[in-house]
């Protein structure tokens, strides 16, 4: 499990840009709209790709898209800079996930075959790779589902974000290790969820 | 799993649609509030309230001394007493109900910063500051539960109530992260514990906030509940707490 081939090795934003990114929250916090804005604009992609695994569809993603920034526009002037802006949007994301799951109740069983049967050709992967060969966005979403808050998270941020380990360890607040042994077992356990193309 | 999973893009009508409803709420969510400081100058400049606000002052000033021990104690020192009926007069006096669960939240962060003091200075008061701090919550928690069942509370103060509970969780799990990684191993159990706690924060049971109403049904869609029961903690078996196992359970 070394790091990807283009895994981001940075900080989750460069300092040129946090800087900027302070600035904008800091108008915005004073009352600038159009300031919040320009963030929404930079991060709302982001956080979309964040949610996007961790819920059930494309309609309750853009429900929770829309509960983080909402919750962000009423947060930003207690925002506090030392925290790179995007790591403090994924915060409130994490939260609005676990928030909706709670509401949602005990996890749902949602149904894998139901899924499988109606891929999304738009979305396939490249067949090379190893565990999703033959697998849509939508089975692994289906399968990701089943897996713990943490296990999603660390997956979306290693595998649809391209962090490496030691970013993922600061935006999560767990040690290296962890997050090694985290994505270690989620990976497993996907690996069961996801079956091969020619089980299909 | 050695390649990326596709990155899927937000519609742009969605994000257009998202963006509009941000500004137009941008103005009233973003505009100063009246703090608690410019409500209790407004009052003393009030002909009628004067004395009594000059009597508080000099009862503030009497006490100053004893306050600045009372400030720096921790949760189990004698001048503890004194800094704890301080923050219940400020609570006998607070204005309103947003105000008060504003306090309340605000001493949930004062309790937090003793747990981190007694953690780094005086590890055997951490057991103590631990107990505080979990009365706090409880506290925090029960101002909030009364506050949504008061009969006629408005959109605007239910909007307010949350923004305190949202403001407190975040900044309490960001020293809560931050304890847990400075922390000596000796201490990850109470800090185990005070996650716990603000996790409770956590429970808020909000209606969700949609956009626009969708055109299909979600077939899945159960009712949400108007807040978890109280007793109820943060955990199931489908959803661990944070470290309920050594790693992974968040």
């Amino acid at each position: 499990m070394g790091e990807l081939p283009n895994s981001r090795t940075e900080d989750v934003v460069s300092s040129a840009e946090r800087e900027e990114d302070a600035a904008l929250a800091r108008r915005a916090g004073s009352g600038e709209a159009e300031a919040f804005g320009v963030l929404y604009d930079r991060y709302v992609d982001a956080v979309y790709r964040y949610v996007f695994y961790r819920v059930r569809n494309e309609a309750e993603a853009e429900d929770v898209t829309s509960d983080v920034f909402m919750r962000a526009l009423r947060a930003i002037p207690k925002y506090e800079p030392r925290q790179a802006f995007l790591a403090w949007l994924y915060r409130i994301a994490r939260n609005a996930v676990i928030d909706r799951s709670r509401r949602q109740g005990a996890r749902q069983q949602v149904s894998f075959e139901d899924a499988l049967a109606h891929p999304n050709a738009d979305q396939v992967v490249n067949p090379d790779a190893g565990l999703l060969a033959g697998s849509d966005a939508s089975v692994v979403r289906v399968a990701m589902q089943q897996l713990t808050p943490l296990q999603q998270e660390i997956l979306v941020l290693r595998y649809v974000e391209g962090y490496d380990t030691k970013t993922i360890s600061k935006l999560v607040g767990k040690r290296d290790g962890t997050i090694r042994g985290i994505e270690f077992r989620a990976l497993s356990a996907l690996r069961a969820l996801i079956p091969s193309r020619e089980a299909l | 799993m050695s390649e990326m999973l596709p990155r899927p893009k937000p519609r742009d009508a969605f994000k257009r649609s998202l963006r509009a409803q941000l500004m137009a709420q941008a103005p009233s969510v973003l505009s100063p509030r009246e703090s608690a400081w410019s409500r209790m100058t407004g009052a003393f400049l009030r002909p009628a309230l004067r004395p009594a606000m000059v009597a508080a002052v000099i009862a503030l000033l009497v006490f100053a001394s004893a306050g600045r021990a009372a400030a720096a104690s921790l949760p189990g020192d004698a001048a503890f007493g004194l800094k704890v009926a301080a923050e219940q007069l400020q609570l006998a006096l607070a204005l309103d109900d947003t105000t008060r669960l504003r306090l309340l939240a605000e001493q949930t962060d004062h309790r937090l910063a003793e747990l981190a003091e007694a953690l780094s200075t005086r590890p055997s008061a951490a057991p103590t500051a631990t107990d505080a701090y979990a009365a706090a919550v409880q506290r925090f928690t029960e101002a909030l539960d009364a506050l949504r069942g008061k009969p006629g509370t408005s959109a605007d103060k239910q909007t307010a109530a949350d923004d305190v509970v949202d403001a407190a969780h975040l900044k309490q799990e960001a020293v809560l992260d931050e304890l847990e990684k400075t922390a000596p191993e000796s201490a990850q159990q109470g800090l185990e514990r005070a996650r716990k706690e603000a996790d409770k924060l956590h429970a808020s049971g909000r209606p969700a906030r949609t956009l626009e109403p969708k055109d299909t049904p979600e077939p899945n869609e159960t009712p949400e509940p108007a807040r978890a029961p109280k007793t109820a903690t943060p955990t199931s078996a489908a959803e661990p707490t944070r470290g309920s196992s050594p790693t992974d359970h968040r």
